[in-house]
């Protein structure tokens, strides 16, 4: 297999770099999920892999919108507010996902997925390099 | 002088060998070296071209430049101008060879996730999930008709219940009666036994009788209540469910039909889509290959340059430095330079063609890729909206049909429950009935008693004969209602029997064949699901490919800036070569006994490779004057500017 096939399906780029390394390691480890998902749906393991999916989610949206609020807040960031709104809805809809799960409801794989990519393409590689052009000018 | 014959006439040997043989030599490796790669994979060809040439022509030297003058400088000029411009193309060339095995990869790679995709819909595994879908669509009308005959059941029991508290709404009645017939008996039993002592006894079955039907006759009272309350509630209760039940068994039912429907279509699309498929791929893939072709033409151009150029530097070479200031170009370089202008107008169109050539092939594998992207995409029925595709409403159907399975056990346990109840209610009226009937007995058989001992006393005992008749009476009344009532009691068993088993499926085997039967469908529900989402990560796989795949293209075919450069390149060099002939070749000059440039310039018009291969075999066979046929065809070169004759590629 050559290099452009070894490729993640689901990859960080650099143009999403907010800038703070904390905050881009995280926002890696979010794609690095979702690809390790993706795999696991390749392999017809969706289901065995979501709990662990779904409780990493719910850890990563406490200290990562944490991380970036914060920021947003010391860099006095215009669009925190708003911001701070995608962050509580993707939470909720995490945490929900992950109690219909726990409530033994396992076809849910697409559902999460589609959602995770959709998150990482609107809001991580849209949304966050708002902060990242803000503090840049700034 | 030695000279070359050939169809066009006569060229010297010194002119000749001295443009030709270099171009000949390198001409013949080139074809070996092209002929031997396509012997050879794509992969290799690639590799030699990435790894396997060199450029034998040095950088630029403009501070050489600077320090020359004259015509030998301008011919130098030229030529570092034209080995820059190798070294830019081949850079250029280079990362598309280097391209091109990613492209053919990735083709590849996706035509492999199309038909993973393809087996997922229509193959074996399409076949698995729509027969699990075909067995789940029966088990949810089986348990549909479950839910029915649990319903017929009820409705059953809530007729017999009427029937049940018919029967005993005169009890309270009969009762009362009964105790006044006793209150009666005992009071005549009393007045006769002053004459006739065996009234006594009479007298004594009469009141524990009395105070049995008082009893029992509240207790059955009691009962029926019990009962009649149990039924008003077990039907709230069941019919409730049943509604409910069979409320989602038949959106359950719509729900697997729809899916079932859905996926027979994306069967359908696959098996449609496969074939177009192994045709996108190949097409795909012969587009590569004809870019391959592409930059094997560019590579003879290159070496056409290369040619030129070392044809351009022999003749500085050859000029000694006295020559070089302020002397006029000497007419056998000024032969050479007609050719090799000659020479780079054919590189030159030949090189915008390979160029042209290139970019549509490239346009072309874009537009095909974006093809099999649209194919796959269409294969699955995806929408624009993606949160409305195919995958997220299979999978929400796949939940709810899951969903409603759960819910239908919860329903069909509580069901259960309350048919047990009712039994346990049913069982307690049966045993009051019970011992209505044995009441019933005790009352016929006092009833006869106080007919006979009546008739022993003759007129005296005729008021005591009423009383008997009339209490044999009510006793059979009483016992008809009580048969009707422990006949209905009866069905009303079978009819909670059938509750139970509705819900159960015991009229096919039981309980835990039904479990079975539940937990497969459960089964192959989530194995349709693990093939759905593996349908949809591959699917997003061939997505994500195909986006690559066509940015690269892009991306490629946008760095291909070369074809302008070569062009003015080219046409400075053309221009330069051509004036600096026309100095040095003044009209007139034809007095020379041989004109070489006249000659050449014929030469150069039915110029082929092959030509230059026969010129470069009679030098070799060291024929000093052997004419040479030169293959000069129709075919020597084409009206499009193709190669024609002028490449032999494998």
């Amino acid at each position: 297999m050559n290099e452009a096939i070894a490729k993640p399906m689901i990859e960080w780029l650099p143009a999403y770099a907010v800038g703070v390394p904390q905050i881009d390691a995280e926002h890696q480890r979010l794609f690095a999920l979702a690809e390790g998902m993706h795999q696991a749906m390749l392999a017809g393991q969706g289901k065995a892999a979501l709990a662990a999916l779904l409780a990493d989610l719910v850890a990563y949206t406490c200290y990562h919108f944490e991380h970036e609020e914060q920021l947003m807040e010391r860099t006095g960031y215009p669009g925190y507010q708003d911001h701070r709104k995608q962050h509580e809805r993707f939470r909720s809809q995490v945490r929900a996902m992950q109690e219909r799960a726990a409530s033994g409801e396992v076809t849910m794989t697409i559902e999460v997925m589609q959602a995770l990519i959709e998150w990482l393409k609107r809001h991580i590689a849209a949304s966050d390099r708002l902060i990242s052009d803000h503090m840049k000018r700034d | 002088m030695d000279v070359v014959r050939w169809a066009g006439g006569e060229v010297s040997y010194d002119a000749a060998i001295l443009c030709q043989v270099p171009i000949v030599r390198r001409a013949d490796k080139t074809m070996n070296r092209f002929m031997h790669a396509g012997r050879m994979s794509l992969q290799k060809a690639v590799r030699i071209m990435r790894t396997g040439r060199h450029s034998p022509a040095g950088p630029a030297r403009p501070e050489a430049l600077e320090r020359e003058s004259g015509w030998v400088s301008a011919i130098q000029g030229v030529a570092a101008e034209l080995e820059d411009l190798n070294r830019s193309t081949e850079k250029d060339f280079l990362s598309v060879g280097a391209k091109l095995m990613d492209f053919m990869s990735l083709a590849r790679q996706i035509s492999s996730d199309m038909s993973v995709l393809s087996d997922l819909i229509a193959g074996e595994r399409g076949r698995s999930a729509s027969a699990a879908l075909v067995r789940i669509r029966e088990d949810v009308q089986q348990m549909g008709g479950r839910m029915e005959q649990s319903g017929q059941a009820l409705a059953a029991i809530k007729d017999l219940s009427g029937h049940v508290r018919q029967s005993f709404s005169k009890l309270r009645e009969t009762v009362s009666i009964f105790r006044t017939l006793c209150t009666l008996t005992r009071a005549e039993t009393a007045r006769l036994s002053s004459d006739v002592s065996s009234f006594s006894d009479l007298a004594d079955q009469v009141k524990p009788l009395s105070e049995s039907i008082q009893s029992s006759g509240e207790r059955v009272l009691a009962a029926s209540s019990h009962l009649d309350h149990k039924v008003q509630e077990a039907l709230r209760k069941a019919a409730d469910l049943s509604a409910r039940e069979v409320r989602e068994v038949h959106s359950l039912i719509s729900s697997v039909v729809e899916g079932l429907k859905s996926f027979e279509d994306g069967q359908q699309r696959a098996l449609e889509a496969s074939g177009r498929q192994a045709a996108q791929h190949r097409e795909v893939c012969e587009a590569i290959e004809d870019l391959v072709r592409s930059i094997q033409f560019h590579d003879i151009t290159r070496q056409q340059i290369e040619h030129v150029c070392q044809a351009l530097r022999q003749i500085c070479s050859e000029v000694s430095p006295g020559e070089r200031a302020g002397s006029p170009v000497q007419p056998h370089a000024c032969a050479v330079l007609t050719l090799e202008s000659s020479q780079l107008d054919g590189a030159a169109l030949t090189f915008v063609n390979s160029v042209e050539h290139m970019q549509r092939d490239l346009e072309d594998i874009g537009v095909r890729v974006a093809d099999m992207a649209a194919a796959s995409k269409n294969l699955m029925g995806l929408s624009e909206d993606e949160n409305d595709s195919f995958f997220l409403r299979m999978e929400g159907c796949l939940t709810g049909i899951l969903k409603a399975l759960g819910r239908c056990a919860s329903a069909e346990t509580a069901i259960e429950s309350t048919a047990s109840e009712l039994g346990e209610t049913i069982r307690g009226m049966r045993q009051a009935v019970h011992e209505i009937r044995g009441v019933e007995i005790q009352i016929q058989r006092t009833a006869i008693n106080a007919n006979i001992g009546s008739a022993h006393i003759g007129e005296a005992g005729s008021a005591l004969n009423v009383i008997a008749d009339v209490m044999h009476r009510v006793a059979l009344d009483s016992n008809g209602s009580t048969e009707a009532a422990a006949g209905a009691l009866d069905s009303m068993r079978d009819a909670a029997n059938c509750v139970a088993g509705g819900s159960r499926l015991a009229v096919s085997g039981g309980g835990a064949e039904t479990d079975h039967a539940t937990g497969e469908t459960r089964q192959a529900i989530l194995e349709l699901h693990t093939s759905s989402e593996r349908s949809f990560s591959r699917l997003k796989q061939i997505a994500t490919l195909s986006a690559q795949l066509s940015d690269d293209i892009r991306s490629l075919r946008d760095s291909l800036s070369v074809g302008k450069l070569f062009h003015e390149v080219v046409a400075r060099a053309q221009s330069e070569l051509k004036r600096m002939g026309a100095d040095a070749s003044p009209a007139g000059s034809s007095s020379m006994p041989l004109d070489p440039t006249r000659h050449i310039q014929r030469f150069t018009k039915q110029y082929t490779m092959q030509s230059e291969r026969d010129v470069h075999e009679a030098v070799s066979r060291g024929e000093a004057s052997a004419p040479v046929a030169l293959a000069v065809g129709p075919n020597a070169g084409t009206a499009d500017g193709g190669l024609g004759d002028n490449v032999e590629l494998f």
